[in-house]
């Protein structure tokens, strides 16, 4: 009982500690993001690094970082809640899903607490939309789009091989950001006569692995694999070059194509085993909408459109400008740690 | 003196499983209060906790149930996203009373066939609701392919929704009022406690649990009694997907994902015995009212998402520990 007592008393006290909420200390204003970006994934780098430059310069600011790393859209809601009940002076959330969202927001709003949307906007109608003050992020339908035109491009110059069949490997059956990603490139890949699949893969590598194998062995006119998310880019390489399908970028066998900023992104292109990520200006999507909040509560200012962050395509050209600009933020160690080529 | 006074509670302990879990929940909302700053302890945040409570809790009453015969239903989580999802794709075409209906008749139907599979093959239960839980976790992201089924927010303001966990009542000055899916699981509540302690069919329910043999040889039907737990189990956690759904008004194919994992480790925190034999619907409810209140001031208190699980962890476990050491002590002479 008393190993177990203080076992308990030490968690708790632990619990605290790692709150980093100071209490006592005098902040004038306090903004919390409630992000649908877990510590399993490389991009929360970007979002905690840019609320702590922004505490910097805003020292009257305590920001919070809150989510989770089992994401479901009722999990969020629950943060989301959670969130309110504090009062906060500001809220920073994607918008995932409108219908459940809109409720606790509303509330939020009618009880004078801001919210600015983040990386998945209100995807409604402007008059129909949640009334946050804006929107500050990327478009994921432009991602898909933009980083699938660019790829075209590419064929047509002869650097890759034209398409002959796409796959979109999502590791989220559920995340509509995901499917717009995916929806984009379709889009752009309308009119080659290339066929185009959407294929759930999971966030567990051997799964993933397995799956995507099965699915290039039964779809041998896939040539471009797209991954609408960085991290799952090695499987997706991997899985090609095992079977032999010469994955890295030239004008035969496999193209991978994959997202985001994040050093696993950068440095597959540097190794020229993908042709291309994109930005959606993940820092500024962490630091825009705080600082929207600020100058709200202080100015009462609110910008009169979206705020659009991205996409910027990532290829060989820019991709050392882009490995320095991550090393810069995230630190050396944290950028080779998570480089898992 | 003291001790003395101390020995005094031993046969409450010992009768009553509960108290360990009544204890532990006593002292962390002491702790939450004291060290939260007003965060945790604030009439939106209680209200935001209840109405966890009472989905997870509706779900883990079905569980306790199913552990009650001696088995194990970790599908609820799947069955929970089921009825969530039938709930919402017939409310918005058809009427919310009979889409609820529907749902709830799913879950009992899910229920019906993880009982029958188990008793009529005799798998052990983990692997046949580890299987449907697969199953029925699949078919909800094949239903949803990858969007999620909603009702909007602006048609949601009817009497049918309000009752089906859509809104709070009881709202009062700067208190947020209380989720009427709450109201759901303090029915749910009494009515299985009288059926547990009164009815003949709770009777059945531990005797199976205690020893089946020793029951079948006492005249009771076994297998009718497991099956009649796991239908249960599935129409409850089908209910709570519909009061899930009434409070979000979305659901996706992950709804209820890890769900099971939470009732189960409520109801042993609450002290029902995996066994099988002797549960406690009141102490799993406790159960879950001490995880969501953790939960919740770990959010609260913003702790980094990368610590959340293992501190929630750390907490169970701690907290089960406790539990145990307090009844060994309450045996010991």
């Amino acid at each position: 009982m008393k190993h177990a007592t203080q076992l308990a008393a030490a968690s708790l006290l632990a619990t605290t500690a790692l709150a980093g909420v100071a209490v006592a200390q005098e902040k004038q204003f306090r903004f919390v993001m409630v992000s649908h970006i877990g510590s399993n994934d490389a991009n929360m780098g970007w979002l905690t690094e840019s609320l702590a430059a922004f505490e910097e310069k805003y020292p009257d600011v305590t920001t919070e970082y809150i989510s989770t790393n089992n994401y479901s859209v009722q999990e969020h809601v629950r943060l989301l809640e959670q969130a309110i009940a504090t009062r906060p002076d500001g809220i920073a959330v994607p918008i995932v899903d409108n219908d459940a969202f809109e409720g606790p927001l509303r509330r939020a709003i009618e009880a004078g607490i801001p919210v600015v949307a983040f990386n998945i906007p209100d995807s409604r109608p402007a008059d129909e939309r949640i009334p946050y003050l804006t929107y500050v992020g990327g478009d994921e339908y432009l991602t898909g789009l933009h980083l699938g035109q660019y790829a075209l491009e590419q064929a047509a110059a002869g650097n890759i091989p034209a398409p002959t069949g796409i796959v979109c490997a999502s590791h989220d059956a559920a995340h509509q950001g995901l499917k717009a990603r995916c929806a984009g490139m379709q889009a752009a890949m309308e009119g080659t006569g290339a066929k185009f699949e959407e294929l759930f893969i999971g966030a567990e590598p051997a799964a993933a692995r397995n799956t995507l194998q099965s699915f290039m062995q039964a779809n041998p006119e896939t040539n471009y694999i797209f991954t609408v998310a960085g991290w799952s880019s090695p499987w997706a390489w991997g899985v090609a070059n095992d079977m032999g399908l010469s994955p890295d970028v030239d004008n035969e066998g496999v193209t991978v194509m994959t997202v985001d900023e994040a050093p696993v992104s950068i440095e597959g292109i540097r190794a020229g085993h993908l042709l291309a990520a994109n930005s959606q200006g993940f820092w500024l999507q962490g630091y825009a909408p705080m600082e929207w909040l600020y100058w709200n509560k202080t100015l009462g200012y609110e910008p009169k459109s979206d705020i659009l962050t991205g996409p910027v395509i990532i290829n060989a050209d820019n991709a050392d400008k882009w490995a320095a600009l991550v090393r810069s933020v995230f630190g050396d160690q944290e950028y080779d740690n998570q480089n898992t080529w | 003196m003291a001790a003395a006074s101390l020995s005094g509670l031993k046969p409450i302990v010992r009768q009553h499983s509960e108290v360990g879990v009544i204890l532990i929940a006593v002292l962390l909302v002491i702790f939450f209060v004291a060290t939260s700053g007003g965060r945790w302890n604030n009439s939106y945040n209680i209200s935001t906790i209840l109405q966890i409570t009472a989905t997870l809790g509706l779900m883990t009453l079905g569980v306790a149930l199913v552990i009650g015969t001696g088995e194990i239903d970790i599908s609820v989580g799947s069955t929970f996203g089921i009825g969530a999802l039938i709930y919402l794709y017939f409310a918005i075409r058809i009427d919310p009373v009979f889409a609820a209906m529907l749902a709830v008749a799913a879950g009992a139907l899910i229920g019906a066939f993880n009982g029958y599979l188990i008793t009529r093959t005799g798998t052990p239960s983990l692997i046949i609701t580890l299987g449907t839980l697969m199953i029925f976790r699949g078919l909800a992201i094949a239903l949803t392919s990858g969007f999620a089924f909603s009702v909007p927010y602006k048609e949601r303001d009817g009497l049918t929704y309000f009752i089906l966990g859509g809104e709070n009542i009881f709202r009062a000055g700067s208190f947020s009022g209380v989720n009427t899916g709450f109201l759901w699981l303090i029915a749910g509540l009494v009515v299985l406690t009288i059926a547990l302690k009164y009815t003949r069919f709770g009777n059945h329910l531990l005797a199976v649990g205690g020893s089946a043999d020793s029951a079948h040889s006492r005249g009771i039907r076994v297998d009718r009694v497991k099956i009649k737990a796991f239908i249960l189990c599935g129409a409850l956690a089908g209910l709570g997907g519909v009061l899930e759904a009434g409070k979000l008004g979305s659901a996706d194919g992950s709804m209820g994902r890890l769900m099971e994992l939470q009732a189960i480790a409520a109801c042993v925190l609450g002290g029902c015995v995996l066994a099988g034999g002797r549960i406690s619907l009141l102490g799993a409810l406790i159960g879950v009212f001490v995880l969501s209140s953790i939960q919740s001031y770990l959010v609260v208190m913003a702790v980094k998402p990368q610590w959340f699980m293992v501190l929630l962890g750390v907490i169970v476990v701690a907290a089960a520990l406790g539990d145990r050491k307090l009844r060994h002590w309450a045996v010991r002479k």
